[in-house]
């Protein structure tokens, strides 16, 4: 009987603390965003929009030097049009809850926009072998890069 | 001269097998966003695999039986199963990120999505784990691992500026815009990618299969003590070459093709071809041996008939454990889920479930019964304790410490 009832003591332990972790799960999730949740979350984007344009600059610059095979320079493309398209869709998915908050994202707005832009142009003209194209979205992805850097140093 | 090329391919085999997708990532995304400030952490975790390496060694060789056969004989079933399950569960997600690994390695030279290379290699290494010499498999990925090598070659074509590195390596801390959290979840995730359980479950379980006896002893210590340090010399040039290339420019790695991007600016086309060949031969080779070991810990648990040696028809429940984990590694990456992440998660789960492994490998060496005079000496029992302490540590710091900083996101 003993061995029963501590068994079940346990058992009800076990089922409160994942109670307990569960309800604090559903906490995170739906409680309201705060303004520095929403500032956490744009410099996470800036950061990411950031990581893509510099490292999109850099496979452009390598392809340019004729350091990379093509399909490295395509799948290197890809991933940070893949990173860039990740955070695009963070930054859509959290209403500003500060008019603070809504200048914060239409700074931000036409950074990410244009980087999506100059990585694409960049990953095309890599792959038609188009090097005059290349060279001008290199430089620009330098310029959107050095743009995004400036707006997470102001805001970070 | 037997003899001394039988010991040189065990040490070329042992560099080139040390480094795995944990590793890869781990150390390129702490390079790029921390420079060498994580260097120490590469350093503490070749020590503490090399201890606890050396001890499950010894122990497979003089008592002729693998270390987890010995947890549940000794520890009883509930302590053993409760290692089966921490470290099934973490093996299969690491077998998970592996394939992915191979996939993504597929896909630089290619340029074919990962996702669609999945099942093939899935398929591949079903095939040559039922099909190939156990020694076949050992040599061919262990040496082509060692191509890593073009990472250390790239490193001095790089130029790097040697003054900042060392000041980034000899003050340990987080850079201007980082954390102390995000600082520490990667030093987590690298002593993880060093000391992953598989790692001694496969050492230990290959011991017995290749019939080790204390005379091989001499072999299994020149394989730890040289070649898992210089392994760890591949993890530490990728992290010198992100930092060389990446952190100057505050960018992030988060992909394979970002880690391979130094060895191409350093030696061209050759060099970004060695660093494909290297990446897929660490992730199929770990592969293989994550596979294993699911396969090994789970039939040593349960008392079944095992080995890779075996015929399927002899092991058939062996066999099934690694077909399964095999399937459910390439069912988790056919949910889409990035392998890099993938990956992320099983270097923080393997942190979770270290204390499970390297406690009873500790509590082993130190019996009698099974290695008579040979159980582990005063400076193996004082670093088994100290790494024992930082693996509780880093077990319970884990979780808490990726909650806290969304995963490294900071």
């Amino acid at each position: 009987l003993e061995a029963a009832v501590s068994r079940a003591r346990l058992l009800v332990t076990v089922a409160a603390f994942a109670a307990a972790v569960w309800g604090l799960l559903v906490f995170a999730v739906v409680k309201p965003v705060s303004p520095t949740d929403f500032r956490r979350n744009v410099l996470q984007v800036a950061t990411s929009a950031y990581d893509a344009s510099r490292t999109g600059w850099l496979a452009g610059r390598q392809v340019l030097a004729g350091q990379l095979f093509s399909p490295f320079a395509q799948t290197a493309f890809d991933d940070a049009a893949k990173t860039l398209s990740g955070a695009t869709k963070q930054f859509g998915s959290e209403s500003p809850p500060t008019a603070a908050s809504r200048q914060l994202r239409d700074a931000l707005a036409p950074l990410l926009d244009s980087a999506v832009r100059k990585l694409g142009d960049a990953s095309s003209a890599s792959e038609d072998g188009d090097d005059a194209a290349l060279r001008r979205a290199v430089d620009d992805l330098d310029r959107v890069a050095g743009q995004l850097d400036d707006f997470i140093e102001v805001h970070r | 001269v037997k003899r001394l090329l039988a010991v040189a391919l065990g040490v070329l085999t042992a560099i080139g097998g040390f480094v795995d997708i944990g590793d890869l990532v781990a150390s390129s995304q702490a390079g790029a966003r921390f420079g060498m400030a994580h260097v120490w952490v590469v350093v503490l975790g070749v020590i503490g695999i090399c201890a606890y390496a050396e001890m499950s060694g010894r122990v497979a060789a003089v008592s002729g039986r693998p270390v987890f056969d010995l947890v549940r004989e000794r520890l009883g079933s509930r302590v053993a199963l409760a290692n089966l399950a921490g470290s099934l569960l973490v093996t299969v997600l690491t077998l998970g990120a592996e394939l992915g690994g191979v996939g993504l390695a597929l896909q630089l030279a290619t340029s074919v999505n990962y996702l669609l290379w999945v099942p093939v290699v899935g398929f591949v290494l079903w095939v040559a784990l039922w099909r190939v010499k156990f020694d076949v498999l050992e040599n061919l990925f262990g040496l082509g691992g060692l191509a890593l090598v073009v990472f250390i070659v790239a490193f001095f074509r790089l130029h790097p500026d040697t003054a900042t590195l060392w000041q980034q390596a000899s003050h340990p801390g987080p850079p201007h815009g980082e954390d102390w959290g995000t600082y520490w979840y990667y030093a987590v995730a690298l002593f993880a990618s060093a000391l992953t359980p598989y790692e001694v479950f496969f050492f230990s379980s290959g011991a017995v299969e290749e019939r080790w006896t204390a005379k091989d002893l001499s072999q299994s210590k020149v394989n730890v003590f040289i070649g898992f340090p210089l392994g760890g010399l591949l993890a530490i040039a990728l992290m010198a070459t992100a930092a060389v290339v990446f952190h100057p420019l505050s960018t992030s790695v988060d992909s394979l093709s970002q880690a391979a991007m130094p060895a191409a600016m350093a030696a061209g086309k050759l060099g970004l071809a060695a660093a494909i060949l290297g990446f897929f031969a660490a992730t199929f080779g770990a592969a293989v041996e994550t596979g294993l070991s699911a396969g090994y810990t789970a039939a040593q648990y349960f008392g079944w008939a095992w080995g890779k040696l075996r015929r399927p028809a002899e092991a058939t429940r062996f066999h099934t454990v690694v077909m399964i984990s095999i399937a459910v590694g390439v069912l988790i990456l056919l949910t889409t889920i990035d392998p890099v992440q993938l990956t992320e998660y099983s270097l923080i789960f393997s942190a979770v479930a270290l204390p499970l492994t390297y406690l009873p490998i500790l509590v082993i060496a130190n019996d009698r019964t099974y290695l008579g005079n040979r159980v582990n000496g005063r400076l193996a029992n004082a670093l088994g304790m100290i790494f024992l302490v930082i693996v509780l540590a880093a077990a319970a710091a884990a979780v808490p410490l990726m909650i806290i900083t969304r995963a490294g996101g900071g």
